[in-house]
C-alpha cells in the first residue's frame, strides 16, 4: 500500500523546485522568519516558571479524578445513565492523559522543571503504543520530516492517499473505510506504526529486524489489555461484562477523538506536502516555514484546546514542540502576525470546518487525478486560505 | 589514616533516590504496578493520600518546615518535621532537599545541624543553611517565607559521626562547616560522654559565627567541652604553624606527663578545601597516628572564557561503556553527541538540533552549555540533550 511512483514524484519535484515554494521567501526572508520565531520562543522560555508547573499538575489532578470517578461509576453504576457518565469520565481521563499530559510531556515540554514525574524520556502513557517507539516515530520522524513525502510516515499513515503526488490505485476508491477503521482503532495503528507494514510488504524492510520493536509492543499492549479488559472487569465480579464494555467504549471514544484531532493537524485541504529535494540542506528558517505550511489550527474555547492537548494549535506545536502546550494560546496571535508579515498562509478555522476539509481531502484523493468529485462537496468556503486570519 | 567525604552542593541522586529508595509499597500495589501504568505517577492510593495531606506519603520522605531561625553569618536554620518514612539520622549526616522554586524542581544537599537526640525528643530535624550569593536555592530560602512549605528529603547520608566514645575528640570547623560538627558535639554531650571534646572554630568574627551561642551554652554546661574561637578578621587565616600549635596544645592538655602520640585524639574537620589540606599536611607530618576524618563541600573548578564553550581541553567520560575522549581546545567546538560518536559510540539520537529530545541522557557530573538556550547547567546529576550540549568542564555521562 501507499508506494510512490518514482517517475511521477521526480516530475513533480522538478516542477516544484522551479516554482512556488522557495520563490515565495528569499533566503533573507527565511533568515528574518527564523530570527523572529526564535525570539518569540526565547521570550516564552524566559517566562517559564511556577505557573507552568502548576498548570500541568492541575491537569494531572484533573486526569486522576476523572479516571477514579469514571472507573468507580462504571463499576458501581445502577442504571445506564450513571454507567454512561462513568464511560464519559474515563474517556475524558484517557484523552487528557494521552493528549495534554503524555504527548506533551514526552515532547520534553516539562523537562526544564526537573520533575522526574514529567521527564520526557521516562514517561509511559496510557495507550497500547510503547513510549520509546512513539518518541522515535513521532518526536523524531514526524516532527523533523513533517509532511515530506516518503519520509514523514504519519502522512496518511501509509494507508490513505491524500495527495495526487502519490500514485492512485484502485483500492483507494474505498479508502474511507480504512480511514474509519483507523479512527476507531487509532491507538493500535499508532502502536504498530513502527512496524512499517508497507515496507515489509514491499520487501524494503525485514520482519526479523522488527523483532525488538514487536517485543516492546507486545509487552506494552498486553499490559494495557490486561488492565482494561481483564483486571478491572474481574474486580467487578459478576458485573464484569459491563466494565469490559465500558472500558472498550472509553478506549473507542478516546481513539476517535485523537484521530479526528490529529487528522485536522496535517491533512486539511490546505496543508502542504514537500519533497525530499525541497528540504535538502534546509535552513532553520526553511524548517520553520515548512512546519507552518504543513500544519493547520482550529479555533475553539479553552476547554477544547485543553482536550486536544493544544494540538488545535498544531502550527505553534510544530514550530515549538518542546514549549509547554498551554503557552501556544498566547503564541498563536504572535505567530499569525509574523506569518502575515512574511505573507505565509496561516491555516486556521473552526473545528468542524477544518474537519470537513479533511473528509473532503480523503474523498477527493480516493479518485485518480483528473477526476473531479469536488462538485458534490462545494462548500462555498472560498476565502479559506486567506493570508493571515480567517475567522 | 584519613577518610574523606566529597560532596558537591548540587547533590545527585536526590531526584531519583528520593522517589525510588524510600518506603515499600504494599504487596497489592506492587502486584498491580506493572498493570496500572503507575511508572510515572504515584499509585491511586498515594495520590489520594497526598490530596488529603501533603505529608502523607508512603513513597517519599516529605517534610514540613515548622520554624525558621535566622543565625549569624548569613545562615538560616529550618526546623523540619519529616513524615514517618524518615529513618533516624546519625550525627554529622547530610540530606538532599528537593523543593520547587519558580517551577523548577531543585535538589541541594545540606548538613543536619541538630543531633539525633533532638529528633528523638521533638520529632524535628534542623538544617542550617548558608546563603550563597550566586546560588539559586539558598538565596531563595533566605528571601522567602518558607514556614509550612513541604519539601522532599532523601535518606540521610554521610559518614561523619564520632563513633569511638572512649577517645578524646577534636573538631576543626570553619564557617558553615560548623553544621555537622555542632550535631556531633550535641550528640556526644547528650550521650554523657566524659572524654575531652575540643573545638577550633574558625570564623571571620564572633558576630558572624553561626550556632556559636548554643555551642557556648553547651560549653558552660559541660566541663569536658571547650571552644577555641579563631577570628580571622583579628588574627588572619590560620596557617600550618597554627594548626600544629593547636594540636600540640590539645594533646598536652589531656596528659601532660605522657609522651606525645599515645594520647592522640581523633580529629574531625569540616570546611573549605584549603583548611582540610592544611590540616592533613600537619597531621601527616607531625601526628602520624592521629585519625583525621574530613568533609568538605565545594564545586569543581571551572575555567571558562567569555565565548564560554571550549577554552581548554575537556575530558569526557562515558561511564556505561567505559570509554572516554578528550575534547581538544577548539574554535569550532563539538557537541557531546559528536564527541560520543568520535569515541566510537552510537548514542540514541534524532534530529541533532535540539527538537526531538531523543538523545536526552544522564549527565553524572560536569557543567555543559546548551547551545539552544544558552543555559549553563549545574555541575550535578541531571538529564541533558547531547546534540546541543557543549562541555565547559570535564563531564561524565551515563552512556
Amino acid at each position: 500500500m501507499g508506494s510512490y511512483n518514482s517517475s511521477v514524484v521526480e516530475d513533480i519535484q522538478a516542477q516544484l523546485s522551479n516554482n512556488a515554494f522557495n520563490e515565495k521567501l528569499t533566503e533573507e526572508q527565511l533568515k528574518g522568519l527564523e530570527q523572529e520565531l526564535d525570539a518569540l520562543r526565547q521570550q516564552i522560555v524566559d517566562d517559564l516558571g511556577q505557573g507552568d508547573l502548576d498548570y500541568i499538575k492541575q491537569i494531572i489532578r484533573l486526569n486522576r479524578y476523572c479516571e477514579i470517578l469514571g472507573r468507580v461509576l462504571i463499576h458501581v453504576s445502577l442504571n445506564p445513565i450513571s454507567w454512561l457518565m462513568g464511560v464519559a469520565f474515563l474517556s475524558a481521563a484517557k484523552i487528557i492523559e494521552n493528549m495534554e499530559i503524555g504527548h506533551n510531556v514526552m515532547h520534553g515540554q516539562y523537562d526544564w522543571t526537573g520533575d522526574p514525574k514529567l521527564a520526557s524520556q521516562q514517561y509511559e502513557w496510557d495507550t497500547v503504543c510503547d513510549s520509546d517507539s512513539w518518541r522515535h516515530t513521532h518526536n523524531f520522524e514526524h516532527h523533523t520530516f513533517t509532511n515530506i513525502l516518503g519520509k514523514d510516515r504519519d502522512y496518511g499513515y501509509a494507508l490513505l492517499r491524500l495527495t495526487h503526488e502519490e500514485e492512485w490505485k484502485p483500492h483507494h476508491l474505498i479508502q474511507i473505510i480504512p480511514y474509519i477503521g483507523l479512527s476507531f482503532l487509532f491507538q493500535w495503528g499508532v502502536g504498530l506504526h513502527e512496524l512499517e507494514v508497507d515496507k515489509l510488504k514491499s520487501g524494503e524492510k525485514k520482519l526479523r529486524d522488527k523483532i525488538p520493536f514487536l517485543k516492546a509492543f507486545a509487552k506494552k499492549a498486553s499490559k494495557q489489555v490486561a488492565k482494561d479488559y481483564v483486571l478491572f472487569p474481574l474486580l467487578a465480579g459478576p458485573m464484569a461484562p459491563k466494565v469490559f464494555v465500558g472500558n472498550l467504549m472509553a478506549n473507542g471514544v478516546r481513539n476517535l477523538w485523537t484521530s479526528t484531532v490529529i487528522f485536522c493537524g496535517h491533512f486539511t485541504e490546505d496543508s502542504r506536502t514537500f519533497t525530499e529535494k525541497e528540504c535538502e540542506n534546509e535552513s532553520k528558517g526553511h524548517w520553520y516555514y515548512r512546519q507552518i505550511l504543513g500544519s493547520g489550527n482550529f479555533t475553539g474555547k479553552r476547554w477544547l484546546h485543553m482536550m486536544t492537548g493544544h494540538l488545535s494549535y498544531q502550527i505553534e506545536h510544530h514550530l515549538f514542540p518542546d514549549i509547554p502546550s498551554h503557552r501556544y494560546r498566547e503564541m498563536g496571535p504572535e505567530v499569525e502576525r509574523i506569518c502575515k508579515k512574511y505573507n505565509i498562509p496561516y491555516n486556521t478555522g473552526s473545528f468542524s470546518k477544518q474537519y470537513f476539509t479533511v473528509l473532503k481531502r480523503i474523498l477527493v484523493h480516493s479518485f485518480p487525478p483528473g477526476f473531479d468529485p469536488g462538485s458534490i462537496f462545494k462548500s462555498g468556503n472560498k476565502q479559506r486560505l486567506a493570508y493571515g486570519s480567517t475567522s | 589514616m584519613t577518610r574523606q567525604n566529597m560532596d558537591y552542593p548540587i547533590q545527585s541522586d536526590a531526584l531519583n533516590g528520593a522517589l525510588a529508595t524510600v518506603g515499600k509499597s504494599s504487596l497489592v500495589a506492587r502486584l498491580l504496578a506493572p498493570v496500572l501504568n503507575t511508572a510515572n505517577q504515584e499509585s491511586w492510593l498515594e495520590f489520594l493520600r497526598l490530596e488529603l495531606d501533603p505529608l502523607w506519603s508512603k513513597r517519599e520522605i516529605k517534610a514540613q518546615v515548622v520554624a525558621v531561625v535566622d543565625e549569624p553569618g548569613e545562615c538560616r536554620s529550618l526546623w523540619l518535621k519529616p513524615n514517618a518514612l524518615w529513618t533516624r539520622h546519625r550525627a554529622g549526616q547530610h540530606v538532599d532537599v528537593t523543593l520547587e522554586i519558580d517551577g523548577r524542581v531543585l535538589s541541594r544537599c545540606f548538613s543536619i545541624s541538630s543531633s539525633p537526640a533532638v529528633f528523638r525528643q521533638t520529632g524535628l530535624i534542623r538544617l542550617t543553611i548558608k546563603k550563597i550569593d550566586d546560588g539559586v536555592v539558598t538565596p531563595w530560602i533566605h528571601s522567602h517565607h518558607v514556614v509550612n512549605k513541604v519539601v522532599t528529603l532523601s535518606k540521610p547520608r554521610g559518614e561523619f559521626e564520632v563513633q569511638d566514645e572512649d577517645h578524646p575528640v577534636v573538631f576543626v570547623a570553619a564557617g558553615s562547616g560548623i553544621t555537622p560538627v555542632a550535631a556531633n558535639i550535641d550528640a556526644l554531650l547528650q550521650r554523657g560522654v566524659k572524654e575531652s571534646i575540643q573545638l577550633l572554630y574558625i570564623v571571620p568574627a564572633r558576630e558572624s559565627a553561626p550556632l556559636l551561642s548554643e555551642l557556648e551554652v553547651l560549653a558552660e554546661e559541660n566541663e569536658n567541652f571547650r571552644i577555641l574561637l579563631w577570628e580571622t578578621q583579628k588574627r588572619g587565616r590560620p596557617v600550618e604553624k597554627d594548626y600544629k600549635q593547636f594540636l600540640r596544645d590539645v594533646c598536652k592538655s589531656y596528659s601532660p606527663g605522657k609522651v606525645e602520640g599515645q594520647t592522640q585524639p581523633h580529629c574531625y574537620t569540616c570546611g573549605p578545601r584549603e583548611l582540610v589540606r592544611n590540616l592533613q599536611g600537619v597531621i601527616d607530618q607531625d601526628f602520624p597516628d592521629m585519625t583525621l576524618v574530613s568533609e568538605f563541600f565545594q564545586p569543581p573548578q571551572l575555567e571558562v572564557d567569555e565565548a564560554g564553550i571550549q577554552s581548554a581541553a575537556r575530558k569526557i567520560q562515558f561511564l556505561n561503556s567505559d570509554k572516554d575522549i578528550v575534547a581538544e581546545k577548539s574554535d569550532s567546538p563539538q557537541s557531546l553527541l559528536q564527541l560520543a560518536e568520535s569515541a566510537g559510540l552510537r548514542p540514541k539520537h534524532g534530529c541533532r538540533m535540539g527538537i526531538c529530545h531523543s538523545c536526552k541522557c544522564r549527565k553524572n557530573s560536569g557543567v555543559v552549555i546548551n547551545s539552544v538556550t544558552g543555559e549553563r547547567s549545574a555541575s550535578g546529576e541531571e538529564d541533558i540533550q547531547l546534540c546541543v550540549s557543549y562541555p565547559v568542564s570535564d563531564v561524565e555521562l551515563s552512556i
